[in-house]
């Protein structure tokens, strides 16, 4: 099979159980002194980031701790964290947490190297020179940021969330390690699992994917079609979260290399703009998307179909009726009325998701008033 | 951007590929190659710099004040390998001696951290345990992130040496002054001494008891002039008559003279190994230095000992004389004189060249001794220098130029002459021109005497004498002066100089400008009848 030409980053990663306590003996071997940790409070709270400190400890690496970050990081705090980061003396970084920590970390990295605004890289390839060293421990199972070549960072003053996307922010290595998900509570296990879900569903459809792409996809969402419900409904059914860390290890890898789609979008439009939990807004949105899609996509989807129903003739709407039944099951009910308030908004939120990166990797290509047609049916 | 969804998601997604230029993965190996080869070139350039001071520098921990690294010139400086003063005892490079020990080097290192830079002297040891003079300035710094202190070391030992010698010629200078001005006015007390006894003497030849009183009054005089004698000597400015003079001579003879004097239990011998012992110098100021020496040698060996006079020939270059870098670059005739005697202290050595500077008991000693040697080494162009210690006995070596003329000169003179003419005596001292009067009316001539220069003038232009004796030290106009125009008015008029105060190169000068003789104060009939009868002479044989 002749394939178009298409490129696979992926950083050096550990998969399993304990993985998370080679950080000192990684710290050491890339010649780190003293790193910044970036962490926040509810990961530092449940011991992960202590936990991390003390074995960089262990190895002879001095640290800072920055923790002033909330979900979906914003430009703001990366400055805040890059100051901490300079003034100490930092010579490498630790994100310890979900995306949020790690998007951040490597939002410090960028200016920590390169200067300016963080708000001057958006787009992809913007970063010259590379970021200093980034070693990650996910705390969750979704956003995929530790093996991913995105960082999604909030615009605080015109309230969009910008994706800056190059190589230099594929981190240096990624410990998963299953156990570091064991803390996360049933919601936002269930929001970092449909996440994950949305990832490879999007990355198999892209006009940008590939043979790999589609493979790490496929295998993402049966993953996670066997873990997410297990994990939601007890949280320390290690074998559900292991299965859960590596859905979404294969959908980062997919959509890493292959790009997202109109979900993504479009979320990242409302997330902007309502600083909503990123998973939910994917959730509500996907459904939608994949019927607007499916004509263009159909063979795609019919793949991930016959994951979800082996036995069936694929179609759109056993798909999307899969997808939504799983979503029911981990608790993710609302639509999108419980988040944007008026349709007033739409078309701002459209003309948003139009320029969103993403948007470019859909398979097919929509026009304003489609995607407020799939805003609306969401509502 | 293009304004077009459709070029602009195309745009998008094929940056998304990361096939463009701008999207492969950088390998920053040539980077790191490139700034380690300037690490290693700064490095290099470091340590060019680090060791091309003249300059010893060593670098502190600022805690535990030990020794990091040093540049190659310390390891000059110390005598250490790099590696012996990396391990090294701090203590090991300080003399050890309060202030400069290593408790107060500690001290001066944490003055520096608190304080900032300190620059002192301070007394170095040697790998060899030899101590040195060096200057030291202390500076904290952070290399590599750490706080040092540098320190900066400069060998001064020359320059302390240097400041010494200074020091101590200023100090031989300013009493070679003092003695010279007081040897002036005693000599010329003594003349008139002198000059009174002779002719009481020469008058009374029916009055023994008179005769005998002028003898008793001359030998006590002349004892007197000897040491006036000395002090001139010392001070270099008593009258220097040069001739070739073989060394070997002058030992030979002072030790004829010195064997009598020393007891048998001194072994005394002479080992004259220099194969050239011509100078061009003063035969008796050369016996007066080997006499002086060897009675100070006998004097340091009561219980009897071993004293050895030794000459050879040594090159500046090939012998390393020390002391002599600003000497110019000649042979010399070396004469050593050792005993076995006391030896003498550090202290007592930086002062034996002093005028009455003596060690010896009140009576025993004028302290002249070793300052007329000084003296007379100097006129000679000469070095002299000691070597001695407590218990080990005492070496002097003394260094005078060799010249390259060959046969020294013989000139011997005995009685006194009698003559006639008129002389003109120029004296600004009335005891001297009344004695000077009375000796050449003895002598048979008539005297018209003046006491300065412009008098003397005067009346050589009214009474036209035959002769005209000019003191060479006098006020209102200088001797040269007067003797200028007296040649103006008269060119074949004889001049004889007088003094007992003089500098070389007056008196050469005013030989050059026909000076017709040299006459040493205090007048001696002898010598001065001579001289005026050979020059009245020769006037005559040139005027026929």
């Amino acid at each position: 099979m002749l394939e178009d030409l298409r490129k696979f980053v992926a950083p050096e990663f550990i998969t399993g159980i304990s993985a998370r306590n080679r950080v000192g003996q990684y710290a050491r071997n890339l010649g780190l002194t003293k790193v910044l940790v970036v962490t926040d409070f509810g990961v530092h709270e449940a011991g992960w980031a202590k936990e991390a400190i003390h074995d960089l400890e262990e190895a002879g690496i001095e640290h800072s701790l920055f923790m002033g970050l909330t979900p979906n990081p914003k430009d703001h705090e990366i400055h805040v964290g890059v100051n901490i980061y300079n003034t100490n003396g930092c010579d490498g970084i630790v994100a310890v947490g979900g995306g949020s920590a790690i998007d951040c970390a490597k939002g410090i990295g960028i200016i920590a190297n390169n200067g300016g605004s963080i708000l001057d890289y958006e787009g992809v390839d913007t970063i010259e020179s590379p970021c200093p060293p980034l070693i990650c421990i996910p705390t969750t199972s979704g956003t995929s940021a530790d093996v991913s070549q995105f960082a999604i960072i909030r615009d605080s003053v015109r309230r969009v969330k910008m994706a800056i996307v190059s190589k230099a922010l594929v981190p240096d290595v990624s410990l998963i390690d299953p156990l570091t998900t064991s803390t996360m509570p049933p919601l936002l296990t269930s929001h970092t699992g449909l996440d994950a879900l949305t990832h490879s569903c999007e990355a198999l459809v892209s006009n940008a994917s590939s043979s790999i792409t589609t493979m790490h996809a496929l295998e993402s969402i049966r993953l996670i079609k066997q873990g997410l419900k297990p994990a939601y409904e007890n949280g320390e059914d290690l074998e559900a979260r292991s299965k859960m860390m590596l859905g979404s290890l294969h959908a980062g890898l997919a959509f890493s290399n292959a790009s997202l789609g109109a979900v993504h979008a479009m979320a990242h439009a409302l997330g902007g703009l309502y600083d909503s939990p990123h998973g939910e807004c994917n959730a509500i949105l996907l459904p939608h998307v994949i019927k607007y899609n499916y004509p263009t996509a159909e063979n795609e989807y019919n793949k991930a179909c016959q994951i979800f129903t082996p036995n069936k003739e694929p179609s759109c709407e056993l798909l999307v009726s899969a997808i939504k039944e799983l979503m029911y099951s981990v608790g993710v009910t609302k639509t999108l009325s419980q988040i944007v308030t008026t349709q007033d908004d739409l078309p701002a939120l459209a003309e948003l998701s139009l320029k969103d990166a993403c948007m470019a990797t859909n398979p097919r290509t929509p026009t304003s008033q489609e995607i407020i047609g799939i805003f609306k049916n969401a509502f | 951007m293009p304004s077009n969804p459709l070029n602009r998601h195309e745009e998008y997604r094929n940056k998304l590929l990361g096939l463009g230029e701008s999207s492969l993965r950088k390998n920053y190996y040539p980077e790191l190659r490139k700034h380690m080869r300037e690490l290693e070139n700064s490095r290099t350039r470091y340590q060019a710099i680090f060791n091309a001071t003249a300059d010893g520098l060593f670098i502190h921990d600022a805690e535990t004040f030990k020794i990091i690294d040093i540049n190659e010139r310390v390891c000059q400086m110390f005598g250490y390998t790099y590696d012996e003063i990396l391990n090294l005892d701090f203590n090991k490079l300080c003399s050890g001696i309060p202030p400069y020990t290593e408790q107060d080097a500690k001290e001066y290192l944490k003055t520096a951290i608190a304080k900032g830079m300190q620059n002192f002297e301070w007394i170095s040891r040697r790998k060899d345990n030899n101590l040195f003079w060096c200057d030291v300035c202390l500076k904290s710094a952070t290399i590599d992130g750490e706080q040092c202190i540098i320190a900066s070391v400069r060998d001064i030992s020359s320059r302390k040496l240097l400041e010494e010698q200074l020091l101590h010629s200023q100090k031989m200078e300013a009493m070679g002054q003092l003695a010279g001005g007081v040897a002036h006015d005693f000599n010329n007390m003594l003349s008139g001494i002198i000059g009174s006894a002779e002719v009481i003497h020469t008058m009374s030849k029916d009055n023994d008891k008179i005769r005998e009183l002028c003898e008793i009054i001359l030998k006590a005089a002349n004892t007197a002039g000897n040491l006036t004698t000395q002090l001139l000597s010392f001070s270099r400015k008593g009258t220097f008559e040069q001739n070739l003079v073989h060394v070997h001579n002058a030992i030979n003879n002072a030790s004829g003279i010195l064997q009598r004097s020393f007891d048998r239990n001194i072994y005394f011998n002479l080992e004259l190994n220099a194969k050239n012992d011509i100078i061009l110098g003063n035969l008796a100021l050369i016996e007066n230095i080997i006499i002086n020496m060897s009675l100070n040698a006998r004097d340091s060996m009561p219980d009897g000992g071993k004293l050895i006079i030794q000459t050879k020939n040594q090159n500046r270059k090939a012998d390393k004389i020390p002391d002599a870098e600003d000497l110019p670059e000649q042979r010399y005739i070396c004469i050593t004189i050792s005993d076995t005697g006391f030896g003498m202290t550090e202290e007592i050595q930086q002062h034996i060249f002093e005028p009455f500077f003596t060690t010896k008991e009140t009576g025993k000693g004028t302290g002249l001794g070793l300052a007329a040697v000084y003296g007379a080494v100097q006129r000679h162009n000469g070095f002299i220098e000691v070597k001695s210690s407590l218990g080990s006995g005492t070496t002097f070596n003394i260094y005078l130029p060799l010249t390259r003329q060959e046969k020294p000169d013989t000139l011997e003179t005995t009685s006194h002459i009698t003559g006639s003419g008129k002389i003109l005596l120029i004296d600004d001292e009335e005891i001297l021109r009344r004695v000077g009067t009375s000796i050449l009316n003895t002598l048979g001539y008539d005297v018209i005497t003046a006491k300065d220069g412009l008098q003397g003038i005067e009346k050589f232009k009214n009474e036209t004498p035959d002769l005209v004796l000019l003191d060479m030290v006098m006020p209102k106009i200088s001797s040269t002066d007067c003797f200028d125009t007296l040649k103006s008015i008269n060119p074949d008029i004889p001049v004889i100089a007088v003094s007992g105060f003089i500098e070389d190169t007056t008196v050469e000068e005013l030989f050059n400008k026909g000076l017709a003789g040299f006459i040493e104060k205090p007048f001696k009939i002898n010598p001065l009848s001579q001289k005026i009868a050979s020059t009245l002479l020769l006037k005559k044989g040139v005027t026929k």
